[in-house]
């Protein structure tokens, strides 16, 4: 994150920085101050395109089409780092062959952005020595999210963006620890430290620690609760999650956890989830616990407990333990420091990370021995596989697309004083005074043309459901387009968000729902 | 008056914060920690005012089991935890390697509490399907 302040061009492309990475956003101030240009993609005028060198105002879901338009540009004008894809790189004749019909007109016609604004960011992308690839949700939350990522990585690798100080593709994570979560294996398709269950020698090293385990490729939210849809999976445990509110298509998931035999909930309120468990398990807050998060840096640091657990409430992870010993299992830890020595062994990127270590200032993996400082760059003279990869990317839209019954494309997100599903925020009263309900922003146009005022209810309506939120009048998003924030269980944005996935991650396409509006 | 240096618990910044408290363990206020890598003595508006929830009387102070008739009823941690086990036990029945429990994990949740969720989901209940929000 510090090598921010030092890049000379900053692309932001779906990402409200000011609003959801704050101090991330000083980084990005300190780097204008110090002469860098800022160029912005997204639906909506965010905040720092108060401050942008140039703005491109893009359609919510065409991404894709854009990047691999500046591409295009960049090969066309002979703006390629020759040296880096020559030594650095393969497969680049087939990109290149890829995105020589991706003209900036052709990439206008669908993202809505003009094609002298897409040369320009190609131009100065291309042509500045640290330049710097910010992005969050609003690439990732797509039905194109994977290859639009690719994408991203071809301009980065043609240009030479790559394994240097100030440059890269930044994927700023969204919460606490996200990226711990995934580096400790809570995903259906890694085991602890990103080791792929389908790797034979992962089998053999984690039999070693944990004994007998399934080691298959397993199912993630959306398809699980799918198959509690189906009646196959029987039993659900919950933990710091609400997906009444985070997940899309709200009514299909309060149908599941409704159907599903035997759900627990963890947590430290009762949530809208917690509605629907047979047993609800009271958990203590990060002020009430030991144990390390990982920042978007890979930065491991260190949590200390504040105050006593509140009443009855444990730290999740002696709960864990306990339900472990309960059906067999060997969870005798002393305390989290436990934990993460077996850790240690489990998870080579984290084989060097003591709480010992780390109870001054974090480290950042890989990290792999006790002596390892850590690695604050990746990629640095060589790419993990080796050779840096071009993909092929083509554009094929799938997903919702404005019709005459949904003419308008809700986009959603969230709001600086907001946290996710709001458990912990709305019950913050100087916060919760900052944004004490839900709104929908809509274009100051597109509200004459319907008589809509100012903090007028409005009923959306997509083809899974529909909420009443007051209108907010601005200028700072495109037309024929909305914006809902998610925290808010009154006029829950995700009633309306559907299942079109990304085919590869499966992630949501949260940011693109056909929607109608009616005057309430 | 204590001072605990501890890690923001919002975003993925992960911003250094010292929580100041009472000798009674009232908490007064948060204070950012001045030569911290990732903050340097800034913080945003929910890092400032974003602990007020620890103490809100709405807090679950209790595990809760569901009654015959849909109410929630207290337990103890014996009695709510038993009741886990046997449940995820039931619903583990399988011969034919088919993923009956599904496992939510957390963003908020530490490296070690998210550790020990994959190994009780495929060591313990023998089921690959654990993810957490990273997608949402």
């Amino acid at each position: 994150m510090n090598d921010l302040s030092d890049a000379e061009m900053i692309l932001v492309i779906g990402s409200n920085t000011t609003e959801q990475h704050p101090l991330a956003s000083t980084r990005i101030f300190e780097a204008l101050d110090k002469g860098a240009e800022l160029y912005v993609v997204d639906p909506r005028k965010i905040r720092l395109t108060d401050f942008a060198h140039g703005y491109a105002p893009i359609e919510p879901g065409t991404n894709l089409p854009m990047i691999n338009a500046m591409i295009h540009v960049i090969i066309e004008e002979d703006l390629i780092n020759e040296e880096f894809i020559k030594n650095r790189t393969e497969n680049y004749e087939e990109m290149k062959e890829s995105v020589k019909d991706c003209t900036p007109e052709w990439a206008q016609s669908i993202s809505k952005v003009p094609a002298d604004t897409i040369r320009q960011f190609a131009r100065k992308y291309a042509t500045t020595d640290k330049a710097m690839i910010i992005f969050t949700m609003g690439v990732t939350q797509q039905t194109t999210a994977v290859k639009s990522i690719r994408a991203l990585a071809n301009l980065a690798m043609i240009t030479g963006h790559v394994g240097r100080p100030s440059t890269g593709i930044n994927p700023l994570r969204g919460q606490n620890n996200v990226q711990g979560a995934g580096d400790m294996g809570a995903l259906p398709d890694f085991l602890p430290g990103y080791q792929r269950p389908e790797w034979p020698e992962t089998k053999e090293h984690f039999s070693k620690i944990w004994g007998d385990f399934s080691c298959l490729r397993g199912n993630n939210i959306i398809q699980m609760f799918n198959l509690i849809d189906e009646g196959i999976m029987k039993a659900a445990y919950i933990v710091g999650e609400n997906p009444v509110l985070s997940d899309p298509d709200q009514t299909h998931t309060m149908h599941c956890l409704e159907k599903v035999p035997f759900l627990v909930v963890q947590d430290i309120f009762f949530t809208e989830t917690a509605e629907y468990a047979d047993v609800v398990l009271p958990a203590a807050s990060f002020l009430e616990r030991e144990g390390t998060y990982t920042n978007t840096d890979r930065r491991v640091q260190m949590i200390h407990k504040v105050i006593e657990p509140i009443g009855d409430s444990k730290p999740d992870w002696e709960i864990i333990a306990e339900i472990m010993k309960r059906i067999g299992m060997d969870a005798n830890y002393e305390g989290p420091s436990d934990i993460m020595d077996e850790l240690n062994e489990a998870a080579e990127i984290y084989g060097g990370i003591t709480h010992d270590r780390i109870r001054e200032v974090g480290l950042q993996w890989p990290c792999l021995t006790k002596e390892h400082p850590g690695t604050p760059i990746l990629h640095v003279g060589e790419f993990k596989r080796g050779k840096g990869l071009f993909t092929v990317n083509d554009f094929e839209y799938i997903g919702d697309q404005r019709s005459e019954e949904y003419p308008f494309i809700l986009t959603t997100g969230r709001v600086t004083h907001m946290y996710h599903t709001g458990t912990m925020t709305r019950k913050v009263w100087t916060l919760a005074l900052e944004y004490p309900e839900g709104f929908v922003e809509i274009h100051t146009k597109d509200a004459e043309e319907l008589g809509i005022k100012d903090h007028q209810p409005i009923r959306i309506t997509s083809a899974r459901g529909s909420i009443v939120a007051p209108a907010l009048i601005t200028n700072r998003i495109n037309e024929k387009t909305l914006f809902v924030p998610f925290h808010f269980a009154e006029s829950p944005a995700n009633r309306l968000t559907g299942q079109n996935l990304d085919p590869i991650i499966n992630i949501p396409a949260l940011k693109v729902s056909a929607v109608r509006i009616e005057v309430e | 008056m204590k001072r605990v240096e501890t890690t923001c618990g919002y975003c993925g910044c992960g911003c250094g914060i010292y929580v100041n408290v009472a000798d009674d363990d009232t908490i007064l206020g948060i204070s950012p920690s001045y030569n911290h890598v990732v903050s340097k003595g800034k913080l945003c508006s929910k890092g400032w005012h974003g602990f007020a929830f620890v103490r809100d009387s709405r807090r679950l102070t209790s595990p809760l089991i569901r009654q015959s008739d849909g109410t929630f009823k207290e337990a103890s941690w014996e009695e709510a935890l038993d009741k886990v086990a046997s449940g995820f036990k039931d619903a583990m029945i399988d011969e034919d390697n088919t993923d009956r429990i599904g496992i939510i994990s957390s963003a908020r949740c530490t490296n070690e509490e998210n550790y020990l969720m994959a190994k009780l989901a495929r060591a313990g209940l023998k089921t690959s399907s654990i993810d957490h929000c990273a997608r949402l």
